[in-house]
């Protein structure tokens, strides 16, 4: 039961994060390439939600708790999740035509936009535990004192 | 269960019997207690039996179904399971941290952040041990936090 709560709580935590920045993605994605008077139906949110959630199950399931993993295993996590990240908003995109793939710039903007995506949840995860250790540093001076 | 004792003839060595048709989870543990003299626990190395004091342990650890101590210098191998250890030292600072190691807390020096919910404890002696995502909320709690 522990467990269950554990992975959920991971989840909601990644999805949280994910979903946060593609909204932002996105309004920046359509306020540069489409302009701010553009129409936009209801479908674009529910995509947004289906590619969110399909990528926080892939990156939970590339970073699932394992005891035994080495630095070279922890890279190779890193990159495959972020292959994963890319082929699903990237793939997603395209099959929900997000994006024109004869536009170049169009293309090159997605595949940014979730570079830096990725690299701000990936950054925000790790401010977020370094904090934690730092609690967890104090506590343990004071047990020493 | 009758309890009885016997003062002995003069000259006579100590001796405790135990008089059982099998030996229960229950009855080895509180043999384990007697063999250990108490606080001390029974670390095997070269034929030898060690009173190690569980201040001097940095860990317990789990391999191919036995469990060593690892202390300053020396690696002992202990008769009891990781689940005995983690009961009877449950109050005295140390916690399980992963499903095959048992930290002592007090050996901790620094904690910083692996990834995806995990922190590394480095220990006073300089080795470094993984603490699992499962098991981060108790150790928070047990600091305090």
């Amino acid at each position: 039961m522990e467990k269950i709560a554990d992975i959920l709580h991971a989840y909601i935590n990644m999805f949280t994060k994910i979903t946060t920045w593609t909204l932002l993605a996105a309004a920046i994605f359509i306020t540069v390439f489409f302009g701010t008077d553009t129409a936009l139906g209801v479908e674009l949110l529910w995509q947004i939600l289906g590619l969110t959630f399909l990528c926080s199950v892939g990156c939970i399931t590339f970073f699932k708790d394992s005891e035994t993993v080495t630095k070279k295993g922890i890279i190779c996590r890193f990159i495959l999740s972020y292959l994963f990240v890319s082929a699903v908003f990237i793939g997603g995109g395209f099959l929900c035509e997000w994006f024109y793939p004869s536009d170049w710039k169009m293309v090159l903007g997605m595949f940014l936009l979730v570079t830096a995506g990725y690299a701000i949840v990936t950054y925000l995860s790790f401010c977020t535990a370094k904090k934690e250790a730092m609690r967890m540093n104090e506590k343990l001076k004071e047990r020493e004192q | 269960m009758r309890i009885t004792i016997i003062d002995p003839s003069p000259g006579e060595e100590d001796e405790i019997i135990v008089k059982c048709r099998e030996v229960s989870d229950d009855l080895q543990q509180l043999l384990n207690l007697i063999k250990q003299g108490g606080n001390k626990i029974n670390g095997y190395k070269d034929g030898k039996i060690h009173l190690l004091q569980p201040a001097e342990i940095f860990y317990f650890e789990s391999v191919d179904q036995r469990v060593f101590a690892y202390c300053k210098d020396n690696v002992y191998e202990i008769k009891s399971r990781l689940y005995e250890l983690e009961m009877q030292l449950s109050a005295k600072n140390f916690l399980r941290v992963t499903k095959s190691l048992i930290l002592n807390l007090d050996q901790i020096k620094q904690l910083s952040p692996a990834f995806s919910g995990r922190f590394e404890a480095q220990l006073k002696n300089g080795e470094k041990v993984l603490i699992s995502r499962q098991y981060v909320p108790a150790l928070k709690e047990r600091l305090g936090l």
